[in-house]
């Protein structure tokens, strides 16, 4: 199989210097081999380390509706800063952790029949930085604190990977991290020692990085922008405008279409 | 606030009539009708003040909405906090409480005389009735011409358009033989002077309701009992966390000790009312080591059923546009084929992305390109919920734990488990509203359970013995305590509880201002 050269650098993950491949190049990684179909051409990661430039340019990177006259100034900068990388990675976690976070992400909630190719939103970094700041306000009485809890989580699969296969997650095959991610999901994975979690806290630890990553993903202006969702255009500064037409199939001029393959169906019917 | 309204300030060594710990649904209402009464007033408030205009649809920034003091969750239902159980701020959860504003059904005060289970409250719906009317007059309810449960019932303003989901709705309780309504939203649709206040703007279905209103549609706090409370001479101080209450050699209390940027303050007070809501209420309480002789604070802590079933359609639903809860049906209230006690009301769900995202995630094991194209669905989905009744538990409570917050207080633990009713319900609305979904072509249909609103911690009753406060509110060990919020519920009750808050919270006010 021939593979392109932003995904083969991108691929190889030192754990000592996990972060600034994914500022470069992002996991999507645009490239040629995007637009023919092919989507898990980016899965493989045992390859080894090449230190080459990708080849392709980088796409658009800001999506229509922050100029929309329908956002408030406060909303757009909020969302507008979201399409930078935080600027130190990781900012929480070890590098351990990170590179197992980084590495479960895609095989957990994969972006490239959502996103354009070539748009990284860069959630690992986001997600370890978020793990910084303030969180939700609450948290299950069976886990460690926020930041503690996903550390000791992501080490624990980490662990469990070479037990099971002699090697770290990062390097198993994405078929076998999803299994690893399901039998965590399931009730099925877990340590009994310091510095772990054990397998009910492995449970509901998942429920908390499925919550992060999907918050991480639906307020992403370009995720938004893909899905032709509109819940930040709910009026501007000077004028609120709200929606007029608020049934079904009755989308307004101001608000984004669809562009993402999985949800061009609502569209295409108008 | 009014702009030209200048806030009175007291000295802390004032001894104001009455201080008020918590600004939303319990504390503001019972501000203003003592301020108004002529009694001088200082409201604590730990959040800050927000502007309507500076509200964000952005759900992770409007996250400065909610509690974010950290809580552990526990039981076989641990509940989530954060945004979906908790509120800072001047006006407290009402900044972006949902505004659904049903009444609370006659036979849900009697439970325990009508069914042997749950607990009776000492008073029915006739004594809360004429407050109720009041509240509603007074924020602004919009709802239908004739509400087919209670047909003397009239509100002040005509109902919002209704949403992809309301009408989906419909379609799913025409299709059952259900029968349907516009619900009571506290909302206004049309541009009003508010008094004390100052322009409102009628609803522009932004459908952002629980990121904060940004014309001043939705009736909160903030937009009508606060402005109110200051005209009539009330302080109201934001960012003040109380956290000690101070008595004299007698037991009763003389005053609160709060922090402020990180200075403590102390204000001297004749009378103390705690309406920090039923998870904060009970931790000053337990903290302080303070009117539980009963042994009840923090215990009987309930919740409500809140099922609730998504599904996809073939059409642009576009869930986050327009009011998110317009239809509601109430013939779940006493179900015939029901195997469990009390009731539930249905109301259809628009839904902002990221909300809408999490419940999914949560609620599923789903991966990869599976996971992918379920949040791909979010333009098509519809939701309904319920919100039913849930019987007091002797395990579900508030208690402090071994960890301490930032200010050095224990942070509370709250254990919540369904028992056989709670859950005989939500398997009761799963099997209907699917059935709903079903009979109208819905796609996906996906079961949520979940549980919402913190209700309980502090009963009332007559009672002494098992009872934190009496019929009023007010404290049976310290005589100048009161409390007014949502702790003081003997029982949970089915309709969401805003309403019945605020209505208590006058009904306690009157009650202070006899004394
Ligand atoms: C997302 C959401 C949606 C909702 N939707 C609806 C709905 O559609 N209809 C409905 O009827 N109800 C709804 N509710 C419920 C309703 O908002 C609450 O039941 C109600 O506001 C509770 O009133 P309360 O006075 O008990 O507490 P709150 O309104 O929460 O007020 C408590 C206040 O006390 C302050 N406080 C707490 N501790 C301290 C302290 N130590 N010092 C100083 N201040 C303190 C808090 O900051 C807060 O502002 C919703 C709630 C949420 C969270
Ligand atoms: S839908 Fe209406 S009431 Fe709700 S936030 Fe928007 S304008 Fe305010």
């Amino acid at each position: 199989m021939s593979v392109c050269p932003a995904a083969r650098s991108k691929n190889w993950l030192p754990e000592s210097r996990p972060a600034p491949y994914r500022k470069r190049f992002g996991h999507a990684g645009y490239c040629i081999f995007a637009a023919s179909g092919r989507r898990n051409h980016h899965r493989r990661r045992t390859l080894k380390p090449k230190h080459r430039r990708p080849q392709c340019p980088p796409p658009p990177d800001r999506p229509e509706i922050l100029d929309s006259d329908h956002l408030s100034a406060r909303t757009r900068d909020i969302l507008t800063s979201r399409l930078s990388a935080p600027e130190t990675q990781p900012r929480t976690l070890s590098l351990q952790a990170y590179a197992v976070l980084d590495a479960l992400l895609p095989v957990l909630l994969p972006l490239d029949e959502i996103l354009p190719p070539g748009t990284d939103i860069n959630m690992t970094a986001r997600i370890d930085a978020a793990l910084s700041g303030p969180r939700d306000g609450w948290r299950f009485a069976d886990l460690p604190p926020d930041a503690e809890a996903w550390e000791a989580a992501l080490l624990t699969l980490d662990d469990v990977a070479a037990e099971q296969h002699g090697i770290r997650f990062i390097h198993l095959a994405p078929e076998l991290r999803g299994t690893l991610l399901d039998a965590m999901m399931t009730g099925q994975l877990g340590l009994d020692r310091d510095g772990r979690l054990s397998i009910p806290q492995m449970a509901r630890w998942a429920g908390d990085l499925r919550g992060e990553v999907v918050d991480c993903v639906m307020s992403d202006p370009r995720v938004q922008q893909a899905l032709g969702i509109s819940s930040s255009l709910t009026g501007g500064d000077t004028v609120f405008q709200g929606f007029t037409e608020v049934g079904p199939d009755s989308r307004e001029d101001f608000e984004p279409k669809a562009t993402a393959p999985l949800a061009q169906m609502a569209d295409s019917r108008e | 606030m009014n702009s030209t309204t200048v806030m009175k300030t007291f000295a802390e060594t004032n001894i104001v009539d009455a201080v008020v710990i918590g600004s939303g649904a319990g504390g503001a209402p019972l501000a203003a009708e003592l301020a108004r009464n002529g009694k001088t007033v200082v409201v604590l408030e730990a959040g800050p003040a927000f502007t309507a205009m500076g509200h964000t649809p952005d759900e992770i920034a409007a996250r400065e909405l909610y509690w974010l003091h950290e809580r552990l969750s526990a039981g076989t239902n641990p509940q989530a906090f954060g945004g979906n159980n908790s509120g800072t701020g001047l006006g407290g959860s009402l900044l972006h409480y949902g505004a659904f504003m049903p009444r609370m059904d006659a036979r849900d005060f009697h439970l325990h005389t009508e069914t042997g289970k749950g607990v009776d409250w000492p008073f029915g719906l006739d004594e809360l009735l004429p407050y109720i009317e009041r509240v509603e007059s007074f924020i602004g309810v919009s709802g239908p011409t004739h509400y087919p449960w209670d047909p003397e019932r009239r509100y002040a303003y005509a109902p919002p358009l209704a949403n992809s989901a309301a009408l989906k709705m419909r379609e799913g309780c025409d299709a059952l033989g259900l029968r349907h309504a516009d619900g009571p939203a506290a909302l206004i649709t049309r541009d009003i002077e508010q008094p004390h206040f100052g322009t409102r703007h009628g609803c522009a279905n932004c459908g952002a309701c629980h990121q904060g209103c940004r014309n001043g549609a939705k009736s909160g706090a903030d937009n009508t009992w606060l402005p109110m409370a200051v005209a009539y001479g009330a302080e109201l101080r934001p960012g003040c966390f109380a956290h000690t209450i101070e008595r004299d050699s007698s037991g009763r209390v003389t005053g609160v000790v709060y922090r402020q940027n990180g200075v403590e303050h102390r204000q001297k007070c004749a009378t103390l009312v705690l309406a920090a809501g039923a998870v904060e209420t009970p931790r000053l309480l337990l903290t302080n080591d303070l009117a539980n002789s009963s042994g009840q604070v923090g215990q009987n802590y309930m919740t409500h059923v809140s099922t609730q079933v998504w599904g996809e359609f073939d059409e642009d639903i576009r869930p986050n546009r327009g009011y998110p809860s317009l239809t509601i049906t109430e013939d779940m209230m006493r179900p015939k084929d029901a195997d469990f006690v009390g009731g539930y009301l249905i109301q259809s769900l628009g839904m902002m992305p990221a909300t809408w995202g999490q419940n999914l995630a949560r609620s599923t094991t789903t991966r990869g390109p599976a996971f992918a194209r379920a949040l791909a669905g979010y333009n098509r989905s519809a939701g309904m919920g319920i919100n039913g009744e849930c019987l007091p538990r002797p395990e579900n409570r508030v208690t402090l734990s071994n960890e301490k917050d930032a200010f050095g207080i224990p942070k509370p633990l709250i254990e919540h488990s369904y028992g056989p009713n709670e859950w005989a319900m939500h398997n009761h609305a799963a099997n209907l509203l699917s059935r709903m979904w079903e009979a109208i072509g819905a796609k996906d249909i996906r079961v949520i359970d979940r549980a919402a609103h913190m209700i309980g911690t502090c009963r009332m009753g007559t009672d002494a013995g098992s009872n934190v406060v009496n019929p009023e509110g007010r404290s049976f060990d310290i005589d100048n305590l009161w409390i007014s919020d949502h702790s003081i519920f003997p029982s949970a009750a089915a309709a969401n509880p805003a309403l019945a808050i605020m209505a208590l919270s006058l009904r306690t006010a009157d009650a202070m201002l006899k004394t």
